[in-house]
């Protein structure tokens, strides 16, 4: 776990430096290269990540929850994760409106993948009443 | 996902700037900007490689 810490810290401060180097001569591909800093680190925070996912699936068969419950939570993760990261980039072009807009996307596919959720909130209390 | 990636952009970018340099200082500035364009492709064509692995990551991690 250390291990990953401080690759992804070392690797986070030379790719922010190689962008400012980069970014004199042609700011498109410092943009680019924040891009691939950025997907390279993803992917080894998700690693550790993955770890955690399992554990909390662990629990949750334990706890007798059905995966229709805890999908819609880590499916919302995910959801974030990638719109955080793509909003970021659009700001960092300087384009604020591509960037909500993606956050857009994002909120609105979130609230969609947890529908499941809400219904089953709403047969329970249907449930309750009658 | 590898670190090569990084330094290899980072190369590419390095490499288009000191051509685009030589090339506008010769009075090419048509040639340059297509040196610029053609890096940037080479870049993206790269960066959605990786995309496309994070994306498959994402989904494989979080259940989709």
């Amino acid at each position: 776990m250390m291990d990953v810490l401080i690759k992804t810290v070392v690797l986070g401060l030379v790719g922010a430096v190689l962008c400012l180097v980069v970014k004199k001569a042609n700011p498109e591909i410092a943009l680019l290269l924040a891009l691939g800093v950025a997907l390279v680190l993803t992917a080894y925070g998700l690693g550790i990540v993955e770890s955690v996912t399992e554990f909390i699936r662990l629990i949750g068969s334990a706890s007798g929850l059905s995966a229709a419950i805890l999908s819609p939570v880590l499916k919302t993760v995910g959801i974030g994760i990638l719109t955080r990261l793509a909003s970021d980039i659009c700001k960092d072009a300087g384009q604020a409106a591509i960037a909500s807009s993606v956050e857009l996307a994002g909120t609105a596919s979130a609230l969609y993948v947890a529908l499941p959720l809400f219904r089953t909130v709403f047969e329970m209390i249907e449930g309750l009443l009658l | 996902m590898n670190v090569d990636l990084i330094f290899k952009i980072a190369a590419v970018g390095i490499l288009v700037a000191v051509l685009n340099l030589l090339l506008s200082r010769s009075g090419r500035e048509e040639q340059a900007l297509m040196t610029t364009i053609a890096g940037l492709i080479v870049v993206l064509v790269v960066i959605v490689q990786e995309i496309s692995e994070l994306f498959e990551l994402i989904k494989g991690l979080f259940g989709f």
